[in-house]
């Protein structure tokens, strides 16, 4: 018969709950990190709310498809405001390269060649070993094999470095406000219909006030006499 | 331990989903481009025809002059409306006159009260008593 139990030493049950505490922290460390997002979103939204206040307020506002069109035109304005500067250092990047091709000729392989350069090179070999034949686990720290390497002494070079980082910032910032625009029209279409929502049960109430019904209900002594009736 | 767990299955839900909302965000991002690049041309073409993206929308200008004009109704409706003056005034205790008849309707006598003695506006007085009663009695003979 063939034992399909597994034999675990020691050192291997160590390991195995040592990786199972990792991978709790890190999905704690992921859900914080996903409130925090979520917090700084909302605050981000509640642009929504202050740009529309006024207009809800003087009754400017005749329906749900107005609302939304009037919003949605408030964000697009914020977010070219907030995407102009990012824009203007993704272009004045691409320019910087394009004026120096224009001068040196239409090659842009040097490029390529210094961020492969920047970069570093980590050898993996004899760094660990496999639990139980499939799981790697990490027993050493890996050797740097290739450093990154800068060459100050070259224009080209230094263009590559204003190019990669002014690119950078420029995609990572836009991103950034493309994602709160996202927000803010996401927001716009809860609030419109919170807002223009039918509710029957408010309607109800309000036109039960204005005939001057008795809505109020019977005293207990009083319910006790129906009761008895009935 | 609720809020742990619960924070834990968010981080598994959001390490799943990351891939797809990092498409969402991709795509989002390449349209946001579109409507940056739209807003850009329509920022030149306001600028033409003497209007300016920086500046409060034709909505938003109604809007705070129908709150304004609604405000200063308010003030002048405020300023119309008399305001309560409060007065001196003096308190007069009213002593009660008592009128007395008889099972027929027949009037017997009349207290009237003075102001000035309080003593004489309690007791009646007796000679008036009589005198009304006289009056009363000739009044029945005549009828």
């Amino acid at each position: 018969m063939i034992n399909l139990l597994l034999k675990l030493s020691e050192s291997d049950k160590r390991v195995l709950i040592a990786l199972c505490l990792v991978l709790i922290i890190l999905l704690v460390l992921i859900g914080y990190l996903v409130k925090l997002i979520k917090h700084i979103l909302s605050k981000k939204a509640d642009f929504v709310d202050n740009s529309m206040y006024d207009l809800l307020d003087a009754e400017v506002i005749l329906n749900k498809k107005h609302f939304r069109k009037v919003s949605w035109e408030k964000n697009r304005r914020k977010f070219y405001f907030s995407a102009r500067i990012p824009v203007f250092f993704i272009l004045l990047s691409m320019l910087t390269i394009f004026i120096y091709m224009c001068v040196v000729g239409f090659d842009l392989s040097f490029i390529g060649k210094y961020n492969k350069d920047l970069s570093f090179a980590l050898d993996w070999e004899n760094t660990g070993e496999l639990l139980l034949g499939f799981i790697p686990v990490l027993a050493r720290w890996p050797q740097v094999s290739k450093v990154p390497l800068f060459h100050f002494d070259k224009v080209d070079a230094w263009l590559t470095y204003i190019f990669d980082l002014g690119m950078i910032y420029g995609i990572i910032h836009f991103i950034l406000c493309s994602i709160v625009l996202l927000i803010r029209n996401i927001r716009t279409i809860k609030v419109s219909n919170e807002y223009y929502k039918k509710d029957l049960n408010a309607l109800k109430e309000a036109k039960l006030q204005a005939r001057g019904v008795h809505i109020k209900k019977p005293d207990e002594e009083l319910t006790k006499v129906i009761k008895e009736e009935t | 331990m609720f809020d742990f767990l619960k924070t834990c299955g968010q981080g598994i839900l959001y390490l799943i989903l990351s891939p797809i909302l990092l498409i969402i965000v991709l795509v989002y991002t390449v349209y946001s481009l579109a409507v940056f690049l739209f807003m850009f041309f329509k920022r030149i073409f306001m600028f033409f025809s003497g209007e300016d993206m920086k500046d409060e929308m034709k909505i938003d200008k109604l809007a705070k002059l129908h709150i304004k004009q609604q405000d200063e109704e308010d003030e002048v409706k405020k300023a119309i409306q008399p305001s309560p003056v409060i007065e001196k005034t003096t308190t007069t205790l009213v002593q009660p006159i008592i009128i007395q008849t008889d099972q027929n309707g027949v009037l017997k006598s009349v207290q009237i009260p003075s102001s000035n003695n309080p003593s004489e506006n309690s007791l009646p007085n007796e000679s008036s008593l009589i005198e009304n009663k006289e009056e009363a009695k000739e009044e029945e003979d005549e009828l």
